[in-house]
């Protein structure tokens, strides 16, 4: 009878285990894919600012370590593959994916001999195609503290404008545009003083078979409601309307969301002798339109206004 | 003929103390700590909610409350729950912390948010020495920009 209970009582004990054990590795797996999601992220924005295989590798795998998952320690290896040679984007150079695998220490199923569980977890990441708009800028949004702004001139077409050093002091001293994140996409904005922005255009976008298409724009004497129509090579074409915020007075809307924020803005309006910086926060936001990804990318035609200005547009896909 | 039924009923009766005993143990044991991984896991998903909430834009990256705020809602099961949530930079991943108004040559610095978060769990059995609380921490580091 004794032996019996035991019996019972060992397989009890070791069911008991394995639950608890169970839990635990769920709890790790949690973590290891947090983990791996940081790796792909920081592998991504390394190559999204130009970085060497090497760089791509390195910021996954210190993304990783910041996250507990060290390489080559403890039997963890983080691997970082640019570009992926599986998976969805398979090919796709601008699409990273990073692969941690852990062996994760047990409690009770070590007297199985169990002592740990090898386990693996992957995650990947996209950079958009970023459209050149270089040749379609029409206005001068962005400019350096204590550049005159014309009286007709600016973001806005009174002589306001948005900060370079409020939205990215580091590259605005080098007379280049900030570096913005929208959603694990990186976008740099246009060099400041100079064109920078694109309203009330038709912009030609690459060609291609792409399912997301990315705005950072912002509005003036908003709030507006405008539309937005995306055309294929056929002719045909995708449209979004879209309720759209002032640059001073963010409503997140639906659709909508806020970028970047800056503390101040620069001003130079009519009468004015000296461009200051004005004490009033503002936003750049970020719009996004689905594409059918069956047909090949044309063209964008922006609202039919100066109010909206576009910084940025990329492609995913 | 009865002695022998007496002592047999007897020799059950202590088995099953005993059998029961050791397994009310179990029990016990298996609730506590099971319920204790739970909160574990509860935790784990609270950090990485409000990291990946930080790591949605440049705007949420300094918007520390809102970070805690989604950490809050996502461990909204757990009773003695706390998120710390900031950001840091640095010029190479993986080394020295900068200031992030500083700059790296001519570009911006690499932006992380970071959350830790921490839940104090009340064992509801205390016995064998088991201690009354446990902490139960995960911490989830985004890089950003």
């Amino acid at each position: 009878m004794l032996v019996n209970y035991s019996l019972i009582f060992v397989s009890l004990l070791l069911f008991a285990g394995l639950g608890i054990d169970a839990g635990l590795l769920e709890r790790s797996y949690l973590q290891l894919q947090g983990a791996a999601q940081a790796a792909a992220a920081g592998s991504s924005v390394a190559l999204q600012r130009g970085g060497s295989s090497s760089t791509i590798t390195s910021a996954g795998q210190a993304a990783a370590a910041m996250n507990g998952y060290t390489n080559g320690t403890n039997g963890v290896t983080v691997t970082i593959a640019n570009p992926p040679s599986t998976g969805t984007y398979a090919g796709n150079s601008s699409a990273v994916l990073a692969t941690i695998n852990a062996a994760v220490p047990t409690t009770f199923l070590g007297i199985l001999g169990m002592g740990n569980v090898n386990m693996k977890a992957t995650a990947q990441a996209v950079a958009p195609t970023l459209v050149n708009l270089s040749s379609f800028y029409n206005v001068t949004a962005i400019y350096t503290d204590g550049t005159s702004i014309p009286d007709t001139g600016g973001f806005d077409g009174s002589g306001y404008a948005y900060s370079a050093n409020a939205l990215g002091e580091a590259r605005a001293s080098n007379n280049l545009g900030a570096l913005i994140s929208w959603r694990g996409n990186l976008f740099t904005l246009g060099a400041p003083n100079t064109k920078n922005g694109v309203a009330n255009t038709t912009v030609t976008l690459p060609s291609g078979n792409y399912s997301q298409l990315l705005i950072v724009a912002s509005t003036a004497f908003g709030p507006l409601t405008e539309t937005w129509n995306v055309y294929y090579s056929d002719n045909s074409y995708t449209s979004l309307t879209q309720n759209m915020s002032d640059w001073c007075n963010p409503q997140f809307y639906s659709g909508e969301t806020v970028v970047v924020q800056a503390s101040y803005r620069d001003a130079e309006p009519w009468g004015a002798s000296t461009p200051t910086e004005n004490e009033l926060p503002n936003c750049i936001y970020g719009y996004s339109i689905n594409l059918d990804s069956s047909k090949t990318l044309s063209k964008i035609v922006l609202p039919a206004t100066r109010q909206v200005v576009v910084f940025a547009i990329g492609l995913k896909k | 003929m009865s002695r022998r039924k007496s002592a047999q009923k007897g020799s059950a009766l202590i088995e099953f103390a005993l059998s029961a005993t050791l397994l009310i143990t179990l029990a016990i044991g298996a609730v506590t700590f099971g319920l204790a991984v739970q909160q574990g896991i509860v935790v784990a998903d609270a950090a990485n909610a409000g990291a990946l909430f930080g790591a949605n834009g440049t705007y949420y990256i300094t918007y520390t409350g809102g970070m805690q705020i989604v950490s809050w809602v996502a461990a909204a099961e757990a009773s003695n729950f706390t998120a710390t949530a900031s950001y840091f930079c640095e010029c190479t991943a993986g080394g020295s912390v900068v200031s992030c108004s500083s700059a790296c040559g001519t570009d911006q610095p690499l932006y992380y948010v970071k959350v830790i978060a921490t839940e104090t769990y009340t064992n509801p059995f205390r016995y064998l020495g088991l201690p009354s609380t446990f902490t139960l921490q995960s911490t989830t580091v985004m890089p950003v920009q």
